[in-house]
């Protein structure tokens, strides 16, 4: 009896010890995030994002973790690139972001890809706020007292130009988002009346043959569509619907049968790995126009890929597409010249000619690894 | 059901003629393969695609679109074809390693195929991104990981069945991590989804260029355990009573896991990683003839074809875009295999 005694007061003791430490720790983890949100107290003002939340974030805002790959260069069209404490391993991983942004490299990158945050590294990075998708906003409002605020993670078509204003409005360089807006509403109107002309059984029909196989697309409820008219094509998965998560592929693409493919029979096929060649030599691709006529084409890559809804992409995709389509009517527009005013007008790179030429042919590469932060 | 069965006893399975079911399920393959060349994205009409095929054979005057008849002879039937021999294969394979290691819950993956093509195809997908090396790659991969089980397998000098699947393991967990690796450090946008997206398994790939290639290895694999499968019985029997009979277990054993690997990487070349067939198809065939593998093998062959067949009809058509037929055949498999556990009945 009395061994069983001492017995519950040995177990009382341990609890005892354990709650006393479990306090001691959690005050002093309780007192860093204090500390660390005190550093940027004062002033706060409400912003609200994509998904209609609102968050309250310090003003003003200088540290900001940008999360998801297609909008990591808003930051450089926004000017804004000094506001950023962390971003995309994708974003340092750009071979392109690299040369023209040496610094990138010394930013912390704790997201590599969709659900994959490394949130101590995000910590160290001290944000005073990230900015998100759905699924990694949820794992850093899981994980961490950090505001998020929602960007749009669907691919979805018609949401480019609300997002530019989501980001100005953030990051407080509204001149900046209309001077892009406004850009690419004159790319949008020279697009649309240099190709008005084109009659409609004229117009080219374009396939995105992505991946190794060439028939993962983009359907025409996403982005693409949009910038398959906008280069005045034919979207050839115009009825397909692909926006959304799909088991094992990024947001918005789709397998494609390879005989619905042959059924559409597009004019212009764009690749994003392989070589033309790979196509031009399978049998089974051979009734193809875009194979007869020669007519695939490896997609351009900038500081991100094309098929991804960039604010780069959008202006420049379309252009790209409708030369490659109409090309009689494009004479006098050279492409290297566009991608550079481009890059110098609204992200203040100024990029050589052969930088352009090697955005045009899909040369750069986005390396990837576990890259260290700064920290 | 804890009693042992032997593998000679005829009472098990649902008492049919084995002529006759295979007779029928020959039968229900070839429905299977009529209705798999009728349907598909493309709605061509049952007359013109009749006319199409005889027009190999009797010189009709083409009334059709070259592209429908590409859709017939460079899509559908090489999809069809690979869908009978990769489901004949992965089953045939399946039911022999049953055999071999006399566990009703192996596959043909048991032994780290699977794993190592997949190696094989996240490497030719970071390095090369085109479709031919990635065929190559899993192939040789694939052979590379049994390889190394086998060897392994033979550095201990115990019970060799129980040093297989133990080196399976091991050699399975080494390429899987690789992968993973791979899969961490890959350009996150376009290459770690091809990666996913190519291990879960789709026929839409399938050329007549791949079937003369790897066609002949699933075939021949295929007739070869066909041809062996009696000796199987005698390997279920158990090793040591196998040897007092004077069978060589040894050369037996070598024999069955070359066919099942080449079939097995043949088959990932093909169609990527499509689980489940070859665990689930031999459990069919045993419910259906019980478990002399003699009629056990060339029931699940049977099965096999039809089943991967009408699951990719299902894959190419339910929806606009593609279905992952791994994931498919995943969802149609573990409930069936569920229910076949509780059934019981059919004795192993």
């Amino acid at each position: 009896m009395v061994k069983q005694r001492r017995n519950t007061s040995d177990r009382r003791r341990i609890v005892l010890v354990t709650a006393i430490l479990v306090t001691v720790v959690m005050a002093v983890l309780f007192v860093n995030v204090q500390t660390s949100l005190a550093a940027s107290s004062g002033k706060t003002r409400t912003i609200t994002d994509m998904n209609g939340k609102k968050v309250e974030v310090p003003d003003p805002l200088t540290r900001v973790a940008l999360f998801g790959g297609p909008t990591g260069q808003i930051a450089y069209v926004l000017g804004a690139r000094d506001q950023l404490c962390a971003v995309t391993s994708s974003l340092k991983g750009s071979e392109l972001v690299r040369a023209l942004d040496p610094t990138i490299v010394n930013l912390p990158g704790p997201r590599s890809t969709s659900g994959q945050v490394n949130i101590e590294e995000l910590l160290l990075s001290e944000p005073q706020l990230v900015i998100a998708g759905d699924l990694d906003g949820s794992i850093v409002e899981k994980k961490t007292k950090i505001p998020v605020a929602y960007t749009e993670s669907t691919m979805a078509q018609g949401v480019l130009r609300q997002e530019i204003r989501f980001y100005a409005h953030i990051f407080q360089k509204e001149a900046r988002g209309e001077k892009y807006i406004a850009y690419l509403d004159k790319m949008e109107a020279f697009l649309r009346s240099r190709t008005k002309s084109i009659p409609e059984e004229k117009r080219k029909k374009v396939f995105n043959g992505y991946g190794p196989a060439h028939l993962v697309t983009l359907g025409g409820d996403t982005f693409m569509h949009e910038r398959i008219l906008n280069a005045r094509c034919v979207d050839a998965t115009a009825s397909v619907s692909t926006a959304g998560v799909k088991e094992g592929l990024h947001s918005g693409l789709s397998e494609m049968s390879m005989e619905q493919v042959l059924g559409w029979d597009p004019d212009i096929i764009v690749i994003d790995s392989g070589k033309p060649e790979d196509l031009y030599n399978e049998p089974k691709w051979k009734t193809v126009k875009a194979i007869r006529n020669r007519q695939v084409v490896k997609q351009p890559i900038g500081i991100f890929i094309w098929d991804r809804p960039t604010a780069e992409a959008a202006v420049l995709h379309p252009l790209w597409l409708a030369k490659v389509a109409y090309p009689e009517l494009f004479k006098d527009i050279d492409l290297v010249t566009e991608v550079k005013r481009f890059y110098r007008e609204i992200m203040a790179f100024n990029l050589t000619d052969d930088q352009a030429h090697d955005i045009l042919n899909g040369a750069y590469s986005l390396r990837f690894g576990p890259v260290a932060g700064a920290k | 059901m804890s009693v042992p069965v032997h593998p000679e006893d005829k009472r098990m399975g649902i008492g049919v003629d084995p002529g006759k079911l295979l007779l029928f399920l020959g039968v229900l393959l070839v429905v299977v393969t009529v209705i798999s060349l009728m349907v598909g994205r493309l709605r061509i009409p049952p007359g013109q695609i009749i006319t199409i095929l005889a027009s190999r054979v009797y010189p009709f005057k083409q009334t059709w679109t070259p592209t429908l008849e590409s859709v017939l002879f460079d899509v559908r039937i090489p999809r069809l074809l690979a869908g009978i021999l990769v489901g004949a294969g992965l089953s045939v394979s399946g039911a022999s390693f049953q055999g071999l290691f006399r566990n009703p819950l192996v596959s043909p993956h048991i032994l780290g195929v699977s794993a190592g093509a997949g190696l094989g195809a996240a490497l030719a997908i970071l390095f090369f991104g085109n479709f031919a090396a990635v065929q190559l790659l899993s192939f040789v991969f694939g052979l590379l990981a049994v390889l190394m089980t086998y060897g392994l397998s033979t550095v201990y000098r115990t019970t060799p069945v129980l040093m297989l699947v133990l080196s399976g393991m091991i050699v399975g967990a080494l390429f899987s991590a690789a992968t993973s690796l791979l899969k961490y450090i890959a350009d996150p946008v376009n290459n770690m989804p091809s990666i996913v997206f190519w291990l879960l398994g789709s026929l839409n790939n399938a050329s007549n260029k791949d079937l003369l290639v790897v066609g002949p290895i699933i075939v021949i694999g295929t007739v070869v355990l066909l041809f062996i499968r009696w000796r199987i019985n005698l390997l279920s029997m158990g090793e040591e009573d196998a040897r007092a009979l004077g069978v060589d277990t040894g050369r037996i054993r070598a024999t069955i896991i070359l066919c099942a690997t080449m079939i097995s990487a043949a088959s990932v070349s093909i169609g990527g990683i499509i689980g489940w067939i070859g665990l689930v198809i031999p459990h069919i065939g045993r419910l259906l003839v019980g478990p002399d593998n003699k009629v056990l093998l060339p029931v699940a062959t049977l099965v096999g074809a039809i089943y991967l067949v009408t699951v990719d009809v299902i894959a190419r058509t339910a929806m606009e875009t593609e279905i992952p037929i791994g994931i498919l055949t995943a969802l149609v498999g573990a409930p069936i295999f569920a229910y076949l556990l509780r059934k019981n009945r059919s004795g192993w």
